[in-house]
């Protein structure tokens, strides 16, 4: 299995030359008032569906930059956010 | 009592025996081998041991390291004064010395990082180089879009490396020194049906010197 992201420096290389680094999860909850359950949710928890998800990478086999962009894990092709629907 | 003077040992040693070894800044540099005399087979020759820097800036746009421009784009490289710089991001640029004379000091600037005894620096000369670094690199080297010299950030034998294409018959390709010996090996090894030899340092100081003068 293969596939290609876009480096912001680089641009397209396969995706072994690159680290997961987790998906992108929001600003870090304010610690005041924050329960135990939901400083787990933030930071163990995470949801994967099949639609595109922002993800962070690390391109390590090249320029070694930390950037975010948007996969879908169903199909392993970047691809821009789905619009949500609105009723 | 005479004070020992300092010795820099290259990472990588070439199974071959030098026709002219001189000493450098405390580093024997091997300045020809007995098949320099003809370019008929790519050459791999060792430039670890001329000075290299990082240097690092929020703004560097602004700034002028060394005196050099600063290319605008990640994978702009410009040449002068002997030095030659690669934009690597948006804040580092790596500037090393290719040129003729005794490179310049590092400057106060805390900006500057001399990466000279840290990196190994390799050099791939001849005609047959992209037949050589397709032998080691799915990177897409020669790109006839890009101008050159231009630099590429990626893995060369699963080593993340700075490939700098400098022409068609010219790749500069820097990485941590550790991987040194262990590259040189399986790179002549790999591309050992192109005929690729090693060489001394004299063939890319020529080459050098046809491109861009005395520089």
């Amino acid at each position: 299995m293969t596939f290609r992201l876009t480096c912001p420096v680089c641009g397209a290389r396969d995706v072994y030359e690159f680290r997961y680094g987790g998906q992108e999860r929001g600003p870090r909850p304010e610690q005041a008032q924050l329960s135990s359950d939901e400083h787990f949710r933030w930071t163990q928890f995470r949801m994967t569906r099949p639609e595109p998800q922002e993800e962070w990478w690390y391109h390590t086999g090249g320029c070694g930059v930390w950037f975010t962009t948007w996969r879908n894990p169903a199909t392993n092709r970047e691809e821009p956010p789905h619009e949500v629907e609105r009723g | 009592m005479t004070t020992p003077s300092l010795h820099r040992q290259s990472p990588v040693v070439f199974d071959a025996t030098p026709t002219k070894l001189e000493p450098q800044d405390g580093w024997n540099v091997a300045r020809s081998y007995p098949q320099d005399s003809t370019l008929d087979s790519p050459r791999l020759i060792d430039l670890s041991h001329r000075p290299r820097w990082d240097y690092q800036d929020s703004c560097l746009d602004e700034k002028s390291p060394f005196g050099l421009h600063v290319p605008p784009r990640p994978g702009e490289v410009a040449i002068a004064s002997g030095l030659i710089i690669s934009r690597m991001n948006r804040t580092q640029v790596s500037i090393g010395s290719i040129g003729f004379g005794a490179p310049p000091d590092t400057p106060p600037d805390v900006g500057y990082t001399d990466t000279t005894d840290s990196h190994c620096w390799l050099a791939i000369l001849g005609k047959n180089t992209p037949t050589v670094m397709e032998c080691v690199s799915s990177l897409d080297l020669f790109f006839p879009e890009r101008i050159t010299p231009f630099l590429t950030q990626g893995p060369v034998l699963h080593v993340p490396c700075q490939v700098v294409t400098m022409e068609t018959d010219c790749i500069l390709i820097s990485f941590s020194r550790g991987y040194g010996q262990t590259f040189v090996d399986a790179l002549l090894h790999s591309a050992s049906d192109t005929g690729v030899q090693v060489g001394g340092e004299q063939m890319f100081t020529d080459w050098v010197a046809e491109k861009y003068g005395a520089t």
